[in-house]
């Protein structure tokens, strides 16, 4: 069984497969993290059974997807905010507005140094290091701080990794970046998450930020599209079950905040409609 | 002057030269005939510590210079090889200009004088100057064979050593270059100790005053060139140098 | 008895041997192979050929060699490819800083100084060193040359190209050193014998004439090491970082050719979009560079220098 997508949802799809391998024993579920663009390409090339995502498949991708005859039902999962980081060291900015985001962000964008983010803040580089062009972090939060999505200045360092953001920024004095609040969790220790102000002041991103709706703009649901043919081989449909049962429990403990209670019945009505239509498909 | 005491050279297990004994008077040429293998080679190069350049050479024994141990502890090969200058049997120069040949050797120690004038004196000694006096800085390769060993042997000139080890100077030359060269042996005697090693049983009679007769790597008789060549005491260098093999 | 002379047709006769039958099946096989391995070569090249010239198409030649900004994927795209240009060669020629020096006196120790024991241990080390996974390399760039490098210069990024240059000179020190090992040792013995008779120290006679007499094999070496350095990935993946700009700092992050079409591939790229054709064209130039250089270092390995014919 493969899943491929996002890389934001990848802390949370390893609970769950350890989860999985340790209830039903043997079942091999390969994880990989193309982020999400590569991960729908990859579902609707028939290469995947579950795309993992972190934003909604976008109108061209499903046509893509329709042309192939790849039908898919996507399942929320978690909630998670995009968070902010800095260098452990920097003490000097502990919060910053959405349209402080959106100057440094935008395209083109030549604030090169905190001072000319904010006066009064030292003239160091601010080095940036978040999410490649093939990321959902990436397209959601251009989407939501410069107001398109893909619009984004394009002097930062890339990557598909959100471990090596953390690493570029936990390593570079005075350096920047956003990555999804997991990977934050998991480095919290060598990484400053900066408060963000939506209007209605500062807010930190946490978990309970992200479910009481006071991290709102920066908030996106976590999906997994499952293609209805792969439904048909029972381990499918049993591990996207799990994976949607399992989410209530496990997501808090990676770093994410839990759907209500209604969301998970409304994944499992989802899933269980779809199997029925892959067995329909088949016979 | 220079002298050998129960000299032994092996290369791992094979004995090259074995217990040789010999004394070199000074301002003589001596020759070193024998069959091929016989370790003519190996002698003259354990006189100037060349031996111990190749993997697994072991000498034993003595070699004195002016009654000084080569081989002793305190003694640097480096300075023995300035002493006593080698010539090889084939002609070496370095694939450098001709003034870069010559001069090599006198940077390497530290000479302080004018170089083109060393140049001239040494290329003249060896009978080089007028061919090459145009242009010094043509390269070394482009001379004739005949010409390389000529240069080879100023370019050891210009070290000015005591004592020159020549092995088959004129084995790859022809008659006429071979002419040249010997006519060059016999003038450099008045200055240095030559040790000549050679094939060329007339060119040992020619040229020197004693003759040393190597088989096997030991040394069978060492007399004056005249007395071994008419009226040898051993009865191998009689069948040697007659021609006549047992 | 006649004796039998052996003529032609005698040896025609044997055609129909089962000899010659194992030597026609053995020529077919070896002929398979190396059509295998020409055709990968031709299939490998006429994609990035195609590749390079739907990006072409779109984008200016002119723009790609000569600008700055290399930003690809942005929403306005710029395709200037000299900041990773420049990021390689960078490396390349610290990392040949660094190996030159290190693999040439390795090898002028190992063919003119090492005894027979110590020359066999130093010469297994250098085997050892060349028998590292580049992963491995990587990740003594990032985990032990980084946090050295903070020690000196806290201000050094988390990817540098300091670090990443230090390691791919380390990476390919034993190519200088065993290409320039074989250039010295092909040099006659005879001009080290007779530098020694001149009463020359053994540093003087390798450095004045055995090495300048080794000139060529010795360029080669260096050439084929760059070239090494050029392509390699693994170590500027991990540790040089995916920033591409013109910094000067060695202490900043910086891309290089390899790095991008690496970290690009990464993010699973479809084969008909633009990225794909970036890649391809970052690639194609890759190869046409390593490509020159590798075979201007066979040049110089093909031509012997002149007086080789003395022993
Ligand atoms: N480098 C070496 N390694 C091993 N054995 C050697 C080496 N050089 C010489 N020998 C051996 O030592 C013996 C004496 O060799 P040497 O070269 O001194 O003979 P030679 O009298 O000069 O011969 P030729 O007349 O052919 O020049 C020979 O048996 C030879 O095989
Ligand atoms: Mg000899």
């Amino acid at each position: 069984m493969v899943v491929d997508g996002s890389n934001s949802v990848l802390p949370l799809s390893e609970a769950v497969a350890a989860a999985f391998a340790e209830r039903h024993g043997g079942g091999r579920v390969a994880l990989r993290s193309s982020g999400t663009g590569g991960g729908f390409r990859r579902l609707c090339d028939g290469e995947t059974d579950i795309a993992t995502a972190s934003r909604p498949m976008s109108a061209r991708e499903r046509a893509r997807c329709r042309e192939r005859g790849v039908r898919h039902v996507a399942l929320p999962v978690a909630r998670d905010g995009v968070t902010v980081v800095a260098h452990s060291r920097n003490a000097l900015v502990a919060c910053l507005g959405l349209g402080e985001l959106r100057r440094l962000w935008a395209p083109g964008s030549e604030v090169s140094t905190w001072r000319a983010l904010r006066p009064g803040l030292p003239a160091q580089a601010v080095r940036l290091y978040a999410p490649g062009s093939d990321s959902g972090t990436f397209d959601f939060f251009t989407r939501v701080v410069v107001g398109r999505a893909k619009a984004s200045r394009a002097d930062y360092d890339p990557s598909a990794d959100h471990e090596t953001i953390a690493r570029g920024v936990a390593g570079t004095p005075w350096a920047m970046g956003y990555m999804g609040y997991a990977h934050y969790a998991a480095n919290r220790h060598a990484l400053r998450a900066l408060q963000v102000d939506t209007g209605a002041g500062c807010v930190a991103p946490s978990p309970k930020s992200f479910a009481d709706g006071s991290y709102s703009p920066l908030v996106r649901e976590l999906h997994l599209y499952v293609a209805e043919d792969a439904l048909r081989r029972p381990a499918v449909g049993r591990f996207a079950g799990f994976f949607v049962d399992a989410s209530p429990r496990l997501a808090p403990e990676a770093g994410y905040a839990a759907l209500s209670a209604a969301q998970y019945v409304r994944s499992r009505a989802l899933l269980a409609e779809a199997t029925r239509a892959a067995e329909r498909g088949s016979s | 002057m220079l002298s050998a005491d129960r000299l032994s050279v092996r290369f791992g297990s094979k004995t090259a030269l074995a217990d040789v004994s010999l004394d070199v008077p000074a301002q003589k040429i001596v020759s070193v005939i024998g069959r091929s293998a016989c370790g003519k080679t190996t002698l003259l190069r354990a006189f100037n510590r060349t031996n111990e350049m190749i993997a697994g050479a072991r000498t034993t024994g003595t070699a004195r210079f002016h009654g000084t141990d080569l081989y002793g502890r305190t003694v640097d090969p480096v300075e023995v090889r300035r002493r006593i200058g080698m010539i090889f049997q084939r002609a070496t120069p370095f694939p450098k200009s001709v003034f870069d040949n010559i001069a090599f050797g006198p940077r390497a120690g530290g000479f302080a004088g004018d170089l083109h004038e060393l140049a001239e004196e040494v290329l003249t000694s060896a009978g080089l100057w007028a061919d090459v006096a145009g242009d010094l800085d043509a390269p070394a390769l482009a001379l004739s064979a005949g010409q390389q060993q000529q240069l080879c042997i100023a370019r050891t000139l210009a070290v000015r050593p005591d004592v020159l080890l020549m092995d088959e100077p004129t084995a790859s030359l022809d008659p006429a270059a071979t002419a040249r060269i010997e006519s060059l042996v016999h003038s450099l005697k008045a200055t240095y100790t030559v040790v000549i090693a050679t094939h060329d049983l007339s060119q040992a009679a020619r040229l020197s005053d004693m003759t040393a007769f190597l088989d096997a790597g030991e040394l069978v008789e060492y007399s004056p060139t005249a007395t071994l060549f008419t009226n040898p005491r051993t009865r191998q260098a009689e069948e040697y140098v007659t021609g006549r093999t047992s | 008895m006649v004796a039998r002379t052996v003529t032609r047709p005698l040896f025609l006769e044997g055609t129909g041997g089962p000899g010659a039958r194992a030597d026609r099946v053995a020529r077919r096989v070896f002929l398979a192979c190396a059509a295998l391995t020409g055709g990968t070569a031709a299939v490998v090249l006429g994609v990035l050929a195609v590749g390079a010239a739907q990006f072409f198409a779109e984008a200016p030649a002119g723009g790609f060699f000569a600008g700055t900004t290399w930003a690809p994927f942005a929403e306005e795209p710029r395709f200037g490819v000299w900041p990773l240009v420049a990021a390689t060669s960078r490396i390349t020629i610290g990392a040949i800083l660094v190996a030159a020096p290190l693999g040439l006196l390795s090898a002028v120790y190992l063919q003119h100084y090492a005894g027979r024991r110590t020359g066999a241990v130093v010469a297994a080390a250098v085997a050892a060193l060349a028998s590292v996974p580049t992963v491995v390399f990587g990740y003594v760039a990032l985990n032990a040359a980084t946090p050295l490098l903070r020690l000196v210069w806290p201000g050094a990024e988390a990817f540098n190209g300091a670090s990443a240059t230090l390691v791919v000179g380390l990476m390919i020190a034993p190519t200088v050193a065993f290409l320039g090992r074989e250039a010295l040792a092909a040099v006659p013995p005879a001009y080290f014998h007779a530098g020694m008779a001149l009463g020359a120290s053994r540093g003087r006679v390798v450095a004045l004439v055995v090495a300048p007499a080794a000139a060529r094999g010795i360029a080669a070496a260096v050439l084929l090491a760059m070239a090494r350095a050029v392509g390699e990935t693994m170590i500027v993946t991990m540790a040089a970082g995916s920033h591409a700009g013109l910094a000067w700092s060695p202490l900043e992050g910086v891309r290089t050719l390899t790095a991008f079409v690496a970290q690009t591939s990464l993010g699973d790229i479809a084969p008909d979009g633009p990225d794909f054709r970036a890649v391809a064209a970052v690639a194609a130039l890759l190869f046409v560079v390593t490509y020159a250089m590798h075979a201007a270092g066979r040049a110089l390995l093909a031509r012997r220098p002149a007086g080789s014919a003395h022993p």
